[in-house]
């Protein structure tokens, strides 16, 4: 496809890189990990196949090939060749027509998952581009998609020269639903169940799961009380690298620490006792105190936070916190593969 | 003197439901053998890497570990780590017990040193790394002078300072390939700037603090620049083959041990121009 506009900010996306942050390489990857994965349920291929990653929609392309593309996340007006289309399902795009994604009128980011695999920059197992770091991207220089760059695909053979992203025409189908991070274990395959798509929930209000840790025996029991029990609202300092939340002061605690590891959605207190919620493209290390973390399963939720958004926290266990995750995993999974029968039939 | 046992520093905590952290009090040892435990630690988890493991950062005081949710629980995980200490416990023994001016062991033939069998683990995989400092670099900002007006002795005091000691790698991040290196000599140490430059040179070497550190690449920072190193931080660790598929390698780790030599400024142009 050749891009005609890029909205805000345009790019390749995955689940990110894993094991380099030893070295000071952030995570990187999808922020709505969920769309991200449902997207390519949808139009069959690996939950690890790059999906491109729209901010606030804005985004114009011209199909160079006739393809089939799925297009999830925020709530949007999708159009091709000005024809209003749907999300969270399969749409046939025809060479030469134009793909439009407007403003979102809930949510921020949309992902499209095309079936056939792009050509892509692979920097440190992953296509993702990090502007902070200058690393990966198409060009390695960290910058997304500009305007008049032509995405190609695998077997195409225009443009692309040595091709190196994950290929998938030669996997049996039970590797195309288990490639990645996915475990047989929890596959839970039944054909007659009709499952809807499990979509990231879209809300004004988000409510969030946190579990306590870190630093949190040094907020005491008041400070946690005004920080599970009131209403934050996402400031317009909010991006990959994280969200800086405004709301009532829970207090500060006087304490200096060494840089730590942050963990994926760690909530640091700033001193002036406003929480900033760390995600994918966070730095490796921070030394400001922090009273716990994000859940795993509601990460997703984040990635769809606009400045404006409202956020609630929730405490919750981490037995609590396992069991959302995985059923999340295997929601998405199931689904998966009742599209894969379902494709196999047609 | 009281006799600190690992049990009562080495504390494992949450981080979030996927990681937990594991944290070593300083306070009784000193920064120093608390960050040697944590290299300890980290080894002790590389050597056994359990199938869970996802991601593994160390720094000053703490190592966070994140596994995978689908392979373990926290509870098997915090199991596992607590072994790991357990089973260290010699090497962490040692740490905490040897003398404090260690220097000899940082500044080189360590590793083959007969005498030092028992601690082979602990030694080979330390490495030393001699860095090319020019600090009297002048086409690019340098805060030498105000360094040394401030503290109140000669450039070239500074310089002889800053070259004369090893340092320790004690964590790696801000950007990739930036190394915290401690301790800064008494004598050289500074707050930070006031208000931080908005482009610190590729390459710059600056002091702030107790800390000192090379700046892999152009960035903003609030450090006291001193000189210039010519040395690549970061270098590629592909085969070259492929235009598609690109790795960077950071050469600095933490725990490893750093030292500074002066060269010229022609010898600086040539290494970068080599």
């Amino acid at each position: 496809m050749k891009i005609i506009a890029t909205g805000l900010s345009a790019r390749f996306t995955d689940l990110g890189r894993v094991g380099h942050k030893h070295k000071g390489f952030t995570q990187s990857g999808a922020l709505d990990t969920n769309s991200h994965l449902l997207a390519n349920a949808i139009v069959g291929m690996p939950f690890t196949n790059p999906t491109i990653e729209v901010l606030l929609g804005g985004f114009i392309a011209v199909a160079t090939h006739d393809i089939q593309v799925a297009i999830t996340g925020a709530q949007v007006r999708v159009l091709i060749n000005d024809v209003p289309q749907r999300l969270n399902h399969k749409l046939d795009w025809q060479k030469g027509a134009t793909l439009q994604i407007m403003q979102p009128v809930l949510g921020a980011r949309n992902y499209i998952a095309c079936d056939r695999p792009f050509i892509v920059s692979v920097f440190l197992d992953s296509c993702c581009a990090v502007t902070r770091e200058k690393t990966g991207g198409m060009n390695f220089d960290g910058k997304g998609f500009q305007v008049a760059d032509v995405l190609d695909y695998e077997g195409a053979g225009t443009l692309g020269s040595a091709a190196t992203s994950a290929s998938t025409d030669n996997l049996s189908p039970e590797t195309r639903l288990t490639h990645g991070s996915m475990n047989n274990e929890f596959s839970g395959h039944n054909t007659a169940t009709k499952t809807l798509a499990p979509t990231t929930q879209l809300a004004k209000e988000y409510v969030v799961r946190v579990v306590l840790g870190y630093q949190e025996s040094l907020f005491d029991h008041k400070m946690k009380a005004c920080f599970f029990n009131q209403q934050f609202t996402v400031s317009n300092e909010a991006s990959n690298m994280g969200i800086r939340l405004t709301g009532k002061s829970i207090g500060s605690v006087a304490v200096t620490l060494y840089s730590e590891g942050i963990a994926n959605g760690a909530i640091q207190i700033t001193p002036s006792g406003l929480p900033i919620i760390m995600l994918a493209e966070r730095q490796t290390i921070g030394g400001y105190p922090k009273i716990g973390s994000i859940i795993a399963a509601d990460l997703p939720e984040l990635g769809q936070c606009q400045p404006g958004s409202a956020i609630r926290f929730e405490q919750c266990d981490l037995f609590t916190a396992r069991q959302a995750w995985l059923l999340r995993q295997i929601r998405i999974k199931t689904f998966a593969q009742n599209q894969y029968v379902r494709d196999e039939k047609q | 003197m009281t006799i600190i046992k690992q049990q009562e520093i080495i504390e494992i905590r949450t981080a979030s439901d996927c990681c937990v952290i594991v944290y070593v009090d300083d306070t009784g040892i000193g920064l120093e053998k608390a960050n040697k435990i944590i290299e300890i630690v980290t080894r002790a988890l590389l050597i056994n890497r359990p199938p869970w493991l996802c991601e593994y950062i160390p720094s000053y005081t703490s190592l966070l570990i994140e596994f995978s949710l689908y392979d373990t629980d926290h509870i098997a995980v915090n199991a596992f780590v607590k072994e790991l200490v357990i089973n260290a416990d010699m090497e962490i023994s040692q740490c905490i017990t040897e003398n404090v001016a260690d220097t000899g062991e940082a500044s080189g033939g360590n590793v083959s040193s007969p005498s030092q069998k028992g601690k082979s683990t602990l030694s080979t995989s330390r490495r030393i790394h001699r860095i090319p400092v020019c600090y009297e670099l002048t086409s690019l900002q340098s805060d030498l002078s105000k360094v040394a007006n401030d503290k109140n002795i000669s450039e070239e005091r500074v310089i002889k300072l800053h070259c004369a000691n090893t340092y320790r790698v004690f964590a790696t991040g801000f950007m990739p390939g930036f190394a915290y290196l401690g301790e800064l000599p008494i004598e050289l140490s500074q707050p930070r700037l006031s208000i931080p430059r908005l482009k610190v040179p590729k390459g710059a070497v600056a002091i702030a603090d107790r800390q000192t550190a090379i700046y892999p690449d152009e960035s903003p920072g609030g450090w006291h620049i001193i000189g210039y190193s010519p040395l690549k931080l970061l270098f590629s660790a592909t085969d070259g083959n492929t235009t598609k598929n690109r790795d960077l390698e950071s050469l600095l780790m933490t725990g490893d041990s750093v030292e500074f030599y002066p060269v010229t400024e022609s010898e600086y142009v040539n290494w970068v121009n080599s």
